[in-house]
């Protein structure tokens, strides 16, 4: 089966500082796919390219065998790590934005999602706590039926009750047509969800595969490993 | 497309022109009423008089604000991470605060035309049958050449806000970090003396050449000649250079 | 069902097995019975769709479970099948006991007094365990 994104020699250099050197990736569809790294070693840039936040780079990205433009943009589904909503928003209104540009959008999805959170569509986006904040974010994202779903840190600051809400969402979510890229350095918690795992480091690919092939052979967990392969 | 992201613009917009609008009418009502009661409060008069003028200030501030403001932060800030994952192109996304912005503008002007047209209604300069004549006077200016005159303002509020765009674009690009605003004034007085220049020129050179060539009509052409300058220029910039931090 | 709590350093799958196994030997899962979607059998297990899969192909391959074309899985009726792997189960934990007894010290002889003491409910009426 054909990938869904395609990577070939990206780089991206910010003066000399290099960014990404020389990535080539394939995400496979139907997997959930975990996107590892310490900051700086450029997870956030590989999925500004994805998700069309950056566009000056050298080397070839296909989503769909298409470059990044507004028609890839429908395509996917992303989960930024901060907030993006505007301030004068109430949630509704959040989802009635959904609904009016994304044609995948399950409006009665997001509702029923919400309301299984306890989150009241006509609060304010102001006045949410993080946790709520987050849990709206990842309903909008998880309630559209996208190819490639990118989440950015989706349980960093959030409690571990919470966690395990999030992460059995996005589990619900998942579909042998798409594609979850998932970035966290949260790994203990998430890593038995992943199929595949990409491990970064200053701008390279330092190691990728399945994750049960990758347990075998080093014998320990993602995690485990995760600490080795970058102790300071 | 395009009307989705119309909606949502406005959408983030009309509250605070809205409540202007209605402290605007709120406080020319009140001094007429106090007016028309006899009332003989110096004081209260003035106090009226001084927020009308400060309300009136406001909604231009307003103006200017969602300009630059909304530009800069929808694309710019956390929210051009919404911005620039939505699947609209860059041309949709800056013709939307393109038109916003004028709307906003021609709504206040009317609003203050309108502010106007009742104090004369009050002071009897006017009666409501002047209303026809007043009309009729409309239609008199929209088909002699002033028309072309109203046009080119038209174009050059068009010019200025687009004018903005680039230079809010133009700071955003990722080889400035730093000092954002100092470049931004200096980019627009140099690059504002040069067009203004370049307009003075043009119209001298042009402006005997034949009796079509109207101030009014040259000052129309150049201005959208630099419309679309902007317009592209900043969308190319959009498209190619794009880094949202 | 109680959430599992998975070893990060094993494979999942490996995991799934097991606990599904348990399930089998423990009637929990009847002979014959039809087991839920790999979706939602995922779902309960909080594990990638895929990985369950993987586990249940393999239960599949030992005979543990049949796929019928378009009705779906279901657990075995073979009950010899279950009985072989609840007897090898069985054997497995208390070989594991064993060893662990061992290293504690004890001697054969000591762990059969032991386990029959705490089986016929003995220690604990006596209050007493291990004292020699």
């Amino acid at each position: 089966m054909e990938p869904l994104v395609k990577i070939d020699h990206l780089s991206k250099q910010y003066g000399k500082f290099a960014a990404l050197s020389d990535i080539n990736i394939e995400l496979p569809k139907g997997k959930i796919i975990g996107l590892l790294g310490p900051n700086g070693s450029g997870k956030t840039t590989i999925i500004k390219v994805l998700t069309g936040l950056l566009k000056e780079y050298t080397g070839e990205v296909l989503i769909d065998g298409e470059a990044p433009s507004p028609h890839t943009k429908s395509m996917v589904s992303y989960l930024p790590e901060r907030t993006y909503l505007s301030d004068w928003m109430q949630v509704k209104d959040a989802v009635n934005m959904f609904q009016d540009f994304y044609q995948d959008f399950d409006k009665e999805k997001a509702l029923e999602l919400l309301r299984r959170m306890g989150i009241d569509p006509k609060q304010k986006i102001k006045t949410l706590s993080k946790g709520m904040y987050e849990k709206v974010q990842l309903v909008l994202v998880m309630s559209r039926k996208a190819k490639l779903y990118i989440l950015d840190e989706p349980i960093s600051g959030v409690d571990p009750a919470a966690r395990d809400l999030i992460l059995d969402t996005i589990l619900d979510n998942y579909d042998k047509d798409s594609t979850i890229l998932l970035s966290t350095h949260l790994i203990a918690d998430v890593e038995r969800m992943f199929d595949n795992v990409i491990f970064l480091k200053e701008g390279k690919v330092i190691l990728e595969g399945d994750v049960d092939t990758i347990r075998q052979e080093h014998g320990e967990s993602i995690d485990q490993l995760f600490r080795e392969v970058f102790r300071c | 497309m395009l009307g989705k992201l119309l909606k949502q613009e406005f959408k983030a917009t009309y509250k605070n022109f809205v409540s202007l609008y209605i402290a605007l009418f709120l406080i020319l009502f009140v001094s007429l009423g106090l007016n028309k009661t006899g009332i003989d409060a110096e004081f209260l008069n003035v106090i009226l008089m001084l927020s009308f003028v400060a309300v009136a200030a406001a909604i231009c501030v307003v103006i200017l604000i969602v300009i630059i403001s909304r530009f800069d932060k929808s694309l710019y800030g956390q929210e051009g991470y919404l911005t620039f994952t939505l699947p609209v192109t860059e041309s949709s996304i800056v013709l939307t605060k393109l038109i916003t912005s004028f709307v906003w503008i021609l709504l206040s002007g009317m609003a203050f035309l309108l502010c106007a047209y009742i104090v004369l209604l009050y002071l009897g300069e006017i009666n409501w049958s002047d209303f026809n004549e007043f009309m009729q006077m409309i239609r008199q200016m929209i088909q002699s050449s002033t028309i072309s005159q109203i046009l080119m303002v038209i174009a050059a509020i068009i010019e200025g806000i687009l004018f903005l765009y680039f230079l809010i674009t133009f700071t955003n690009l990722s080889f400035i970090n730093r000092f954002r605003i100092p470049i931004g004034i200096v980019l627009y007085a140099l690059i504002n003396t040069v067009v203004t220049r370049l307009k003075i020129f043009a119209v001298d050179k042009l402006a005997n050449a034949a009796s079509y060539l109207t101030f009014a009509n040259i000052e129309l052409v150049l201005s959208l000649i630099f419309i679309v300058l902007f317009f592209t220029v900043t969308v190319y910039l959009m498209k190619k250079h794009l880094i949202v931090r | 069902m109680d959430k599992i709590v998975f070893d990060n350093n094993i494979p999942i799958y490996v995991q799934i097995i097991q606990e599904i196994k348990k399930m089998i030997v423990s009637q929990k899962w009847s002979p014959g019975e039809k087991i839920d979607s790999v979706r939602d059998l995922a779902q309960k297990f909080h594990v990638n769709p895929n990985t369950m899969q993987r586990a249940l192909a393999e239960l599949e391959r030992e005979g543990l479970l049949y796929a019928e074309r378009t009705s779906g899985r279901f657990v075995t009726e073979d009950s010899a099948l279950i009985d072989r792997m609840k007897r090898n189960k069985a054997k497995e934990e208390i070989k594991k006991m064993i060893v662990s007894m061992i290293d504690l010290g004890y001697s054969k002889e000591d762990i059969v007094r032991l386990f029959t003491e705490e089986i016929e409910g003995g220690s604990e009426k006596n209050g007493t365990i291990g004292e020699d």
